[in-house]
């Protein structure tokens, strides 16, 4: 059995991990970064504020989130830079998990830096329920942090890269050991998202501080969709599956089995397919409007614009049905379809209809890029082993 | 706990709705804080008057917020008016000199189409601007130019089409929010007060005078002032103001035409280029700041002054007029838009003479109002004149002097390079600094010398630094995320905001001492405002930034409104 995967998210990792898993030989084409690249680090079955955090995580992926340096922690509370706290079913290794810790304090770690003010933050968490319920303090610690003045007008990811050096690690840890001993005691401390890009420093950093440390969710630049990366391509190499860099364009079914074409024109035949291909964040999804491709007055015929990224008869739509033809010459109206006119809007809900997870003859489909399945981690993973384990038995 | 008492409580809540009066009498309460209501109370604190001014939402929120950004000359009524040209003109040199740093020139193009009276359409158009460039001086504009087609194609690669040719001419662009800001700013320095996010609610006769209820709507708070003279500057509500004093709304009609812009993530063209659309009007392409922007319609517009739509329907119809000339805008970015409201004035009633004046001031003491007076219709353009003629009427005794006194910032232009390496930040961040406050960028950076750490780049795409939004804030009036970007242009870049808004809320909840929820609270409702100013431009490549805005905000915002989720809301 030779299976294919389109897509290297979180699906297409879990897609192919389990097709090994039945004894398929694999291959995985590798696209562009997508929506787990850009994630935070929160692993979520729904998104957070509609999950309970405590849903079953099944063997297969309990392992996998292992293996790709994720904790599971059922009903963990992660600390965001936007000012909040909010739970979540399993995490990055480098975030503290508040629901660990007892009454008391926690050291914030200042640093003049992109959006992190350590006292304003402080301040926002202070205030909110689950800080209280569980008396918990934060307050800024005193002392610098970033050893180079050059740093303040670096990314974080970049930082974070120089967590990986032991020695910068080690000077960190002493400066927060110092910055401790100074004041007053503290149960966690919690930093900015720079403990490492190429894989989780923070439980280095608390057995050299001697204390619970690990880093709050920052939005934009965070380096937990780096380090995902580099776990990905660590477990891929380990399991034999062979990865491609390329972008598919589309699968062609014959009797035999099943041919990949790659932009550029390379094939690969196979036995079946996974796409894992993301929605419309991922790159799985097309939006493309009438009106952006003809330049006409009025497009040659009505159409609703979404499209998948690769041709292989998979139907989209959205609710369980193939998307309608729009009433109107130039699409569906975005008023309609985005947020914030509609709640669960059809930009985030449209992908590729399925049964179980056979979309098309040979063509099975997984992650954001099923319709109407929540755009979250756990929802993706799982979705991409039970294709993966399909695909591979064929 | 004992570590628990250490938090400050100091939130302000919108339930506590004592009433304030604002015991200083004064000789002039102005309603509404657009560029006519900001320019007459500044001309009259020039002359010494004692000012209130009142503005339901933000200064700049209405039309003067919202409208093409350019100071022209009105090239439009020289055949029909050359007296409104020419003033248009001399005004607009008067603000250029006062504001120096604010404007930035803007050449446009008028492509002339080729067939069987092609030539001669050239000919006219260039006759026409030759009138035109008599009036250039005025506002030191360049003289027009003639082109052929090929150096069309030079000049502006993207005009794709059967020309014979173009002109050439000269405008000068304006940050509108600034332009406001900056009036309102030096009303302040001499001795108005100014209330922004407050609603005039009733304006009643009393002694000597009139008495003003005004609420704040972001705290609920009562503010009361009593004023010998109402001025009614708020555009197109003025016909609801006028009924708030019980004055008939028929003595002030302004005919409402919504206007939107569709903008883009750059500049893509060199010039601003005119083109015409389905229906015939004309339209423009035009850079304006760092992007580019397409503007504009004309539609009577009846519903919610207070939150304008703007539709799919007309971003494609300036779109697909635009096409027409530049056919590349079709695979730009379109990164939003955004809606005013032009308080044009209605032609029954009023006096032809007025009408083509563009502006008028109504006496209502003709209503029975006396001291009372409406303002309507006008230009950013034509501002600083239909301010003075306001002021001379109630203050006809001081002479003006808002054509020779320097806005804020005005003295002079530093040198944003120089600043940019003394003070240790990007120059794009100096250039921008100085772009909006002038000389008064020295003011802003004196404070990242006194506190490094503002010099957080909070919104990349503009850039914005943490010391400008500090500035606004505790010098401008800002009070909220969505004040900040009026005044900074912070979020509007194309990530939406996605990047700095929860940081500015934190930003702007420090520094005003409310509760970190209430920052985020705005920081959501800018974000909301934002996407469905945006989406209806959504093309291919901003349908993604879309799905990614939705994705960041659900992990690190919440979904829910302030209070209402699992771990959102203040204790
Ligand atoms: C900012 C952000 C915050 C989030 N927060 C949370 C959270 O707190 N909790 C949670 O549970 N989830 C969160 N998510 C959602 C979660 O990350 C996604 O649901 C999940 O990662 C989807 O994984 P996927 O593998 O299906 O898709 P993706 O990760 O998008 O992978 C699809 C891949 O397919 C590739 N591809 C597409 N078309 C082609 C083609 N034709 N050829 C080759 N390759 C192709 C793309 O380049 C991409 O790499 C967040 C997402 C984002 C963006
Ligand atoms: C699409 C468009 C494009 C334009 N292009 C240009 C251009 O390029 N050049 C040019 O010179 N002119 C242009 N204009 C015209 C120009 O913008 C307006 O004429 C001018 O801004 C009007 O200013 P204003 O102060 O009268 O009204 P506004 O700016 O609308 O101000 C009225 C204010 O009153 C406030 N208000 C309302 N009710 C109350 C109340 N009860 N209490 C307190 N405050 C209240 C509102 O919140 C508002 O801020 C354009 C207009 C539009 C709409």
């Amino acid at each position: 059995m030779k299976v294919v995967v389109v897509g290297s998210g979180i699906a297409g990792v879990s897609a192919a991990l389990a097709a090994r898993e039945q004894g398929a030989e694999v291959s995985l084409v590798r696209g562009a970064p997508g929506a787990t690249s850009l994630s935070f680090g929160a692993v979520d079955a729904a998104p957070w504020e509609r999950a309970r955090g405590n849903e079953p995580i099944d063997a297969f992926c309990t392992k996998l989130l292992a293996t790709l340096g994720f904790r599971d922690a059922p009903n963990a509370l992660l600390a965001a830079a936007s000012g909040i706290l909010r739970g979540a079913r399993a995490h990055d290794e480098a975030l503290l998990d508040l629901a660990q810790l007892p009454a008391g304090r926690v050291g914030v770690v200042p640093c003049d830096q992109f959006g992190w003010d350590a006292a304003s933050l402080a301040r926002s968490w202070n205030a909110l329920p689950a800080a209280i319920a569980r008396n918990l303090f934060f307050e800024a610690l005193p002392g610098v942090f970033c050893k180079h003045t050059d740093e303040h007008a670096m990314s974080l990811a970049e930082v974070a890269a120089r967590h990986d050096d032991g020695a910068r690690l080690g000077w960190f840890a002493d400066a927060v050991r110092a910055s401790l001993a100074r004041s007053a005691p503290c149960v966690a401390v919690i930093t900015p998202p720079w403990l490492g890009a190429e894989r989780a420093r923070a439980a280095a950093l608390s057995e050299r501080v001697g204390l619970p440390c690990g880093e709050a969710m920052a939005p934009a630049a965070s380096p937990s969709g780096r380090r995902f990366e580099a776990a990905r391509d660590r477990s891929l190499a380990a399991a034999g599956v062979t990865t491609t860099a390329g972008w598919a364009e589309s699968v062609r079914v014959a009797e035999a089995g099943a041919t990949l074409s790659l932009e550029g024109g390379a094939q690969i035949a196979c036995d079946a397919v996974v796409l894992a291909i993301g929605g419309v964040l991922g790159g799985g999804i097309v939006y493309a409007p009438a009106e952006a491709i003809f330049s006409d007055a009025m497009p040659p015929y009505p159409r609703h614009g979404f499209r998948a990224s690769v041709s292989a008869g998979v139907v989209i739509g959205a609710e369980g049905r193939e998307l309608a033809v729009p009433g109107s010459m130039f699409g569906l109206q975005a008023e309609a379809i985005a947020w914030p006119f509609a709640r669960d809007p059809l930009l985030d809900r449209v992908g590729g209809l399925c049964r179980d997870s056979l979309a098309a003859e040979r063509v099975y489909i997984a992650g954001d890029f099923i319709a109407d399945r929540p755009r979250t981690w756990l929802a993706a993973m799982a979705s991409g082993a039970r294709a993966g384990k399909a695909a591979a038995r064929g | 706990m004992g570590f628990r008492d250490a938090t400050p409580s100091s939130h302000r809540h919108a339930s506590d709705a004592s009433a304030r009066t604002d015991e200083a009498r004064y000789d002039v309460a102005v309603i509404g804080g657009g560029v006519n209501g900001t320019g007459t109370a500044r001309d009259l604190a020039l002359r010494g008057r004692k000012v209130v001014l009142f503005e339901r939402n933000d200064f700049a929120f209405g039309a003067s917020g919202n409208n093409s950004g350019m100071i022209h000359g009105g090239p439009r009524y020289m055949l029909k008016s050359p007296q409104v040209t020419e003033e248009s003109c001399r005004d607009s040199g008067f603000i250029q000199q006062i504001a120096p740093f604010l404007l930035f020139r803007i050449p446009f193009i008028v492509p002339v189409k080729d067939g069987p009276r092609g030539r001669m359409m050239l000919e006219l158009v260039d006759a026409y601007f030759k009138a035109y460039d008599k009036y250039q001086p005025l506002k030191r504009g360049e003289p027009h130019t003639r082109i052929d087609a090929s150096e069309m194609a030079r000049l502006e690669p993207g005009i794709v089409g059967p020309y014979v040719g173009a002109i050439t001419f000269d405008e000068w662009g304006i940050d509108g929010p600034r332009l406001c800001i900056l009036n309102a700013v030096d009303a302040e320095e001499h001795g108005a007060r100014l209330y922004n996010h407050t609603t005039v609610e009733s304006v009643a006769p009393g002694d000597d005078g009139y008495l003003i209820t005004a609420r704040d709507t972001l705290t609920g708070e009562r503010v009361r002032a009593r004023a010998a003279h109402v001025v009614n500057a708020t555009g197109a509500w003025a016909p609801v103001t006028a009924a708030l004093g019980k004055l008939p709304t028929t003595r002030v009609l302004v005919r409402p035409g919504k206007g939107i812009h569709v903008t883009y993530d750059r500049r893509v063209s060199n010039y601003a280029v005119l083109a015409e659309a389905i229906d015939g009007r004309e339209i423009f392409l035009m850079p304006w700041q760092n992007m580019s922007m397409i503007g504009t319609t004309d539609d009577d517009y009846y519903g919610d002054l207070d939150h304008v739509p703007s539709t799919s329907e007309e971003v494609r119809y300036l779109v697909q007029g635009a096409a027409r000339v530049f056919p590349s805008i079709r695979e730009a970015r379109a990164t939003g838009t955004y809606v005013g409201v032009r308080p044009t004035l209605y032609g029954f009633g009023v006096m032809e003479d007025a009408l083509s004046r563009e502006h008028a001031i109504i006496d209502h003491a003709a209503d029975g109002a006396p001291g009372m007076y409406s303002m309507i219709g006008g230009k950013l353009a034509s501002y600083r004149q239909f301010s003075q003629e306001m002021a001379d009427a109630i203050a006809p005794s001081v002479p003006c002097t808002t054509h020779e006194k320097w806005l804020p910032g005005g003295d002079r232009t530093p040198d944003a390079l120089a600043l940019a390496e003394t003070h240790a930040i990007t120059p794009v961040a100096a250039r921008r600094i100085v772009y909006r406050h002038g000389s008064r960028a020295l003011r802003v950076l004196a404070r990242v010398d006194r506190c490094p750490r503002e010099r957080e780049v909070v919104c990349a795409c503009e850039p914005v630094l943490a010391a400008e939004v500090l500035h606004v804030v505790e010098r401008e009036h800002a009070r909220t995320v969505g004040d900040v970007a009026r005044r900074t242009r912070l979020g509007m870049g194309s990530c939406g905001g996605m990047r700095c808004a929860a940081r500015c809320g934190q930003i702007v909840a420090d520094a005003l001492g409310i509760a970190p929820a209430a920052g985020r609270a705005q920081a959501r409702e800018f974000l909301e405002r934002q996407a469905e100013l945006r989406v209806v431009a959504m093309g291919p490549d901003q349908a993604r930034q879309e799905a990614l805005l939705l994705a960041q905000m659900r992990a690190t915002l919440g979904e829910a409104e302030a209070g209402t989720g699992v771990d959102e809301g203040e204790s």
